[in-house]
């Protein structure tokens, strides 16, 4: 081995250019991997000086969140710091607070409530709260003044953000902590590719053991191990802070659907529910309910339940059939299966039954006090299908949704018979909200779910129009505020979403700038569905809905004339068939965070924004990796559903091109669909195969890839005449 | 015949496109990432210069990859940096190039991989329009290789001997850099800048830390250096030996930090000479070619051009890792079809992306952006430029296509008067938000070069320093050792800026503007319109060209630059390593 000139000692005295070679070489760095995943290879040992700095001394006081301590006139006091970055975004408290003192007034107990975006009242914050219901109630209940309420919930916040508020909490001598959390306990503990040796570890036995079942089993596990410690940490919390602790179990609405791609099944099994899925989409848009019941039930004996989307499937037909249970257990089957890949596909918050159910023991056996606020909403609503009017999403609640959950915290609190006294407390606890707010507010959480709800079937029209349309209605000033959105949403200016002055009248009258805002912007681009529905309800209401929308689709239709690439983010129809690596880019809005589009589903659509008045060719370079190079199998490519070309497709790129005669095409958004070839994979290989790349800490491919397209270009040409 | 050109995963990431033998595009990620010094794979260049190209990922014939990963493990496994705290020992894995290649970018095209020093000397000699050359680089290092002695002869490079880690001219420094609180990588040229304001004083002590042999060898007093840490590049010893304490970053600079920053730059600017001279000595050429990050130090540029033995020298523009894509990118041109893709001298840089006026028309009108509208009124948009700029206004320049490379060149440039006392002030305060300390480069027509400047040839680049002689007082410009680093500016590669300046002299008689990159501190050169405008609206300029389109500040919404400086990018961790971008070392 040539060593460099001048070097007399090299530090390491091993042939390094044969070893380079060798890891460079098959199956090498793959020994070194398993190596160090097994413990045996210790990388630190003796080669590398760390240096570990020594942990910093606690100082007397801390900040809590925003909140940083001072001393006024000799007394501790925390007051809100002014603009921190990003993080102050997420914290948005009610009661407008600036000060905090460090403890409370004499006679009045001290109530922290600590927890995420649905204890924080997210899209009412701060008009109304929880922690606001909350105060209300106790007052209602008690005398006035008897409770003070500190609200310390903060949006996004995870299991150790909870733990870590909740000790810096003691700070303010809280008598009662209540921690209002879980529904983001699930983040960072899904399949991480490059995860440290320990957490690959875990994964890996399990997929070795188990398949993909594996992974939904061990990502269960490891939210309960949170679940522990978190609880855990809280109970020693309480009991040094001398505090009640009472901790309350969110409930999520179960209408929400969560549907994910499948993981690979073994031999043909992943393509045999494939074939399922698309009889049973088939049967639910037919309605024909027996059938999709049939078929989903046969796609959860193939995935051993494993799989979020085939319950849904399964629920959407029993609740069809009037088997109103199964149809719920089903829901929350979906729910306690979602998640587990939230590298790989969207994830959204939410507290499964596994984890309710694992909450609500360790309370018991830690002697924690614990409501849950399922079966406190079942009781108000009657069953769990019925309580959708308490949501305004998946989590966040409406103000009769905080009241009711803040009624029986506020019962607990007070000592008070939570049965006898709820719906008393309920109504007379209900808010006089501004109609902007409300309306706002509503308005948002249609967008909210409009954006990211994964569903089983595109939305029916009317469904989001007439939650728009509700929340017009609340006042009249709501109508200038939803056209400046879709001024603000202009396709020109999605490279700065917060620059135009729309945006900026958009945010100033959002409940809480800034955040609600990002929140809701949710994609970029054409936003069809989203756009429709808004202009039909502008339209219901009066309010020039077909003039807004079609300012809108300009910038879109000069595009189409101009020539644009539909795999660009703004036009991909969002279906949760996004590519595992999209949450790693920072701009995913702006400018193109993957190359090569990769579809984690059957078909694939695109919005193609026409004049209706010209003819429009298509070039679509494509792939279908799963296939051999050779242009073994066809993609379908539609407008809507009209096929326009059948495209031979191999494992290799290839480029087609076609003609769609202006007569297809409406004016404004039309679905351009590519339908790829059906699976013909082995999924045990394809599995193994994943399996290596993980113990590599590489994107496992855990998911099939139906089909790539490196372009699909239109380009509006001749114009009828 | 397409060729695209890779560099990536250490900083900069860049990618190019040769097509025919032509250059038709070069663009770096950190342009469309905004995160300055983006080490990522160029997924977002990737895609500029297919579609710049007019082709897409079927028509590429090769894939260029300016550096081979194999070797570079082993150097890095002779001298394990670090753990990195990585326990996935992702800095083993030497297939990720390819493999990301494949996969992210899902090329099929065959990939071509060249060392890293040989990709920068093409980057050079196949760009300089020399039939025959020496050819020098010097960086950090690359696999082995810190630096190369090279002889370009008609088609080919041969590479004559080489300077191997840990020995580097780069990395002595980098040391310094790091030891004077700057970031590595960054900081280099604030090093340089910093210079001139000091004594000579530590050139005993920084001459043991460096000595070139009489061979060309270059040898680091290794006591000095610790390339294995990952926070900073010396040992204690050099503490002792400079008898200084590192500075920390973002503390106040002091005699001594200005007097370490003049003895590094004496000391390189020696050792640069040296093997200049090693390297006419081999090769009798009177032409060089130079590249590698070190190539950027134009202060060093001009000290060979005027100390050294050769007649004429052509310095890569995009000099560092950056321009190393078109480098490989001419090799694989050349291993295709025998020859070599250009004789011309590369005579511009604006490589990258370029927006339409009616597209910037519509964005402004619905951004609600009151801006004046000068389509088909060139020569009144110049002469209302000029205007401004010499009532003292500063002006952000944005036309036409962006410029690869580390210099703003009259196409992402911030401009201003030279003339006036407290312009450099101004434009630190309220622009560019950076050390005050360090000057301003100024553009000039190239025909008024002579009466101004020492210098006899057209320096298109802003790669070279030289003394101005002016009769004209142009203290933002001037360096205080009375030096500036022009760039020339014709009508052919740039006219609309070409006539600007002319508008300009023929107001004040002055022939030179203030030419600074279109950023604020921290941020990279300004890439769309939009990015120009947030830019503009988060900083003070008084006027902003878009194109044909004039806005001054106070066209702008009241809210817009209280949300400009809000969403302005911020430092970011790497989305792979999670390691703070800012914080890659020159050789992992």
């Amino acid at each position: 081995m040539a060593r460099p000139k001048g070097i007399d000692n090299p530090p390491l005295d091993v042939p390094c250019e044969l070893l380079a070679e060798l890891l460079a070489g098959p199956g090498a760095l793959e020994i070194a991997r398993l190596l160090a995943l097994s413990g045996l290879m210790d990388q630190a040992s003796g080669r590398v000086a760390v240096s570990t700095p020594a942990p910093p001394q606690k100082p007397s006081a801390e900040p809590i969140g925003p909140w940083i301590p001072v001393l006024e006139n000799g007394e501790r006091m925390f007051v809100r710091e002014p603009y921190r970055g990003t993080d102050f975004v997420w914290w948005k408290p009610s009661f407008r607070r600036e000060a905090i003192a460090s403890r409370a007034n004499a006679g009045r107990r001290r109530v922290c409530l600590i927890g995420e975006s649905a204890a924080a009242g997210m899209f009412y914050t701060p008009h109304y709260t929880p922690a606001i219901a909350l105060s209300r109630l106790l007052a209602t209940l008690t005398n006035a003044d008897a409770f003070e309420v500190i609200d310390l919930t903060r949006n996004s916040m995870n299991a150790t953000e909870v733990s870590a508020i909740a000790e810096a909490a003691l700070q303010l001598h809280p008598d009662d902590l209540v921690v209002f959390a879980g529904n983001n306990w699930f983040a960072g503990q899904g399949l991480r590719w490059e995860a440290p040796p320990e957490e690959r570890r875990h994964y890996s036995e399990c997929m070795a053991n188990r398949g993909s079942a594996g992974i939904v089993a061990t990502f269960q596990q490891r939210v309960r191990d949170v679940a522990d410690r978190t609880l855990e940490q809280l109970g020693h919390t309480a009991s040094q802070g001398k505090a009640r602790l009472l901790f309350v179990v969110p409930a999520v609405d179960l209408s929400w659907e969560r549907v994910e791609p499948l993981a690979w099944l073994e031999g043909t099994r992943s393509c045999e529910w494939y074939e399922l899925h698309e009889v049973a989409a088939r049967a639910l848009e037919a309605c024909d309910w027996a059938c999709a019941e049939r078929s989903a039930l046969a796609m959860v004996e193939l995935d051993g339940g494993s799989n979020p989307t085939s319950q849904r499937m399964l629920g959407r037909a029993q609740l069809a059939l009037g088997r109103r249970r199964e149809a719920l257990c089903a829901f929350e089957a979906e729910l306690d299966h979602a998640n587990a890949y939230e590298m790989f596909c969207q994830s959204i918050p939410g507290t499964p039954s596994f984890l309710r159910d694992h909450i609500v023991s360790r309370c018991r056996q830690l002697a924690i006090d614990c409501i849950d606020l399922r079966a406190v909403f079942e009781a108000h609503t009657g069953s769990p299908l019925e309580w959708q009017r308490l949501f305004l999403d998946y989590c966040h609640m409406t103000p009769e949704g905080m009241n009711v959950a803040m009624a029986a915290a506020a019962s607990r609190l007070a000592g008070v018979d939570e049965n006898d006294v709820s719906k008393r407390l309920v109504s007379e606890a209900e808010p006089n909200l501004n109609a902007r707010i409300e309306g706002v507010a509503r308005f948002y959480g249609a967008l909210c779910t409009a954006h990211l709800m994964t569903r089983l079937l595109p939305p029916e029209p009317d469904e989001l129009q007439s939650k728009i349309r509700a929340a017009l209605q609340r006042s009249p000033e709501m109508a200038e505020f939803v056209r400046d959105y879709l001024r603000a949403r202009n396709g020109a200016l999605v490279a700065t979403p917060m620059l135009s002055a729309s945006s900026h009248r958009v945010i100033a009258q959002s409940n809480n700038p800034f955040l609600d805002y990002i929140a809701v912007r949710g994609v970029a681009g054409v936003d069809s569905a989203v756009v429709t529905a808004i202009g039909a309800a502008l339209d219901d209401v009066g309010q020039g809905g077909s003039e807004a929308l079609a300012e809108y689709l300009e910038y879109y239709e000069l595009r189409t004339a101009c020539g644009v690439d539909l795999t660009m983010p703004a036009y991909i129809e969002r279906s949760g068939a996004l590519a595992p690596y999209l949450k790693y880019e920072s701009e995913r809005e702006t400018r193109r965070a993957l190359p090569i589009y990769r579809s984690l589903w059957p078909s694939s659509a695109f919005t193609l924004v026409s004049r209706g008045d010209a003819d429009v060719d298509v070039e679509i370079v494509c792939r279908a990796p799963l296939h051999d190079a050779a242009e073994s199998g066809v993609a379908r490519l539609s407008i809507g559903h009209q096929v326009l070309a059948e495209l031979p497709i191999g494992g290799r790129w290839v480029r087609h091109r076609v003609h769609i005669a202006a007569a297809m095409l409406r004016r404004g958004c039309n679905r351009l669909v590519v339908t790829w070839p059906s699976l013909s994979t082995d999924g045990t290989c394809a599995f193994d195969e994943a399996q290596r790349r993980y113990r590599l800490a590489q994107p496992p491919h855990v998911f099939p890839v139906f089909g790539e397209l490196f372009a699909c270009k239109v380009n509006a040409t001749r114009r009828r005449a | 015949m397409n060729v695209v050109g890779v560099s990536a995963y250490f900083h900069d990431s860049s990618c190019c496109l040769l097509q025919d033998g032509k250059l038709v595009a070069a663009a770096s990620e950190e342009r469309f990432s905004r995160f300055k010094h983006d080490p990522r794979l160029p997924i977002q260049a990737f895609r500029y210069c297919l579609e710049e190209g007019g082709i897409d990922i079927t028509d590429i014939d090769c894939l260029a990859y300016y550096e081979q990963p194999t070797k570079k493990l082993a150097r890095q496994l002779t001298f394990p940096i670090f753990s990195n705290g990585d326990p996935n020992l992702s800095w083993l894995d030497a297939r990720k190039p390819e493999r990301e290649i494949r996969e992210l970018l899902g090329v099929e095209a065959p990939i071509r991989f060249y060392e890293h020093h040989l990709s920068h000397a093409a980057s050079s000699f196949y760009f300089s329009g020399f039939d025959e050359a020496a050819i020098l680089t010097v960086d950090g290092v690359g696999e082995w290789a810190t630096c190369t002695y090279a002889l370009g002869s008609d088609d080919h490079i041969r590479v004559l001997d080489e300077v191997r880690f840990p020995h580097s001219v780069g990395l002595f420094y980098s040391a310094i850099t790091a030891f004077l609180g700057f970031d590595v990588l960054d900081g280099e040229y604030k090093v340089m800048g910093l210079a001139p304001y000091g004594e000579p004083r530590f050139v005993p002590e920084m001459r043991q830390l460096i000595r070139l042999r009489e061979d060309g060898q270059v040898e680091l007093d290794l006591r000095f250096f610790d390339f294995r840490s990952m926070n900073a590049m010396y040992t204690s010893e050099l503490e002792e030996l400079l008898r200084a304490t590192p500075r920390a970053p973002e503390s106040p600079i002091e005699a001594v930090h200005k007097d370490l920053a003049k003895s590094a730059q004496v000391v390189l600017e020696e050792t640069l000479l040296g093997q200049a001279e090693h390297l006419f000595t081999s090769t009798r050429q009177q032409r060089l070619c130079l590249a590698g990050g070190v190539a950027l130090n134009c202060v060093a540029n001009a000290r060979l051009l005027r100390d050294g033995p050769f007649e004429e020298i052509f310095v890569q523009p995009a000099a560092g890792d950056a321009g190393s894509c078109l480098g490989a990118a001419a090799l694989a041109h050349l291993d295709l079809t025998g020859r070599r893709h250009s004789r011309d001298r590369l005579d511009h840089v604006y490589l990258g992306p370029d927006y339409a006026s009616d597209e910037i028309a519509y964005a402004l009108q619905k951004l609600e952006v009151l801006a004046i509208d000068f389509r088909g009124k060139d020569t009144e948009l110049v002469a209302t430029v000029a205007d401004h700029l010499a009532r003292g206004c500063v002006v952000g320049w944005f036309q036409g296509r962006a410029e690869f490379g580390p210099r703003s060149l009259g196409a992402r440039s911030i401009l201003a008067d030279p003339r006036a006392e407290h312009m450099r002030d101004h434009i630190n305060r309220l622009v560019k938000k950076r050390e005050g300390f360090r000057p301003f480069a100024p553009s000039i027509l190239a025909t008024r070069v002579g009466d101004h400047l020492d210098l006899d040839h057209r320096s298109p680049f802003m790669l070279e320093t030289c003394r101005v002689t002016s009769n004209l007082s142009l203290p933002a410009i001037t360096h205080v050792d009375g030096s500036c680093r022009p760039q020339t500016v014709d009508g052919q590669t740039n006219p609309r800026f070409a006539a600007l300046l002319e508008a300009f002299e023929s107001r004040t008689g002055c022939p030179f503007l203030l030419n600074t990159s279109f950023n604020v501190r921290g941020e990279p050169i300004v890439c769309s319109p939009l990015d120009a405008l947030r830019c503009f609206g988060a900083s003070g300029m008084d006027y902003l060209v878009l194109a044909d389109f004039l806005i001054p500040q106070e066209a702008l919404p009241e809210s817009f630059a209280r949300f400009a400086s809000a969403t302005m990018p911020r430092p970011w961790n790497d989305a792979f390593s999670r390691e703070p971008l800012h914080a890659v070392y020159t050789f992992i």
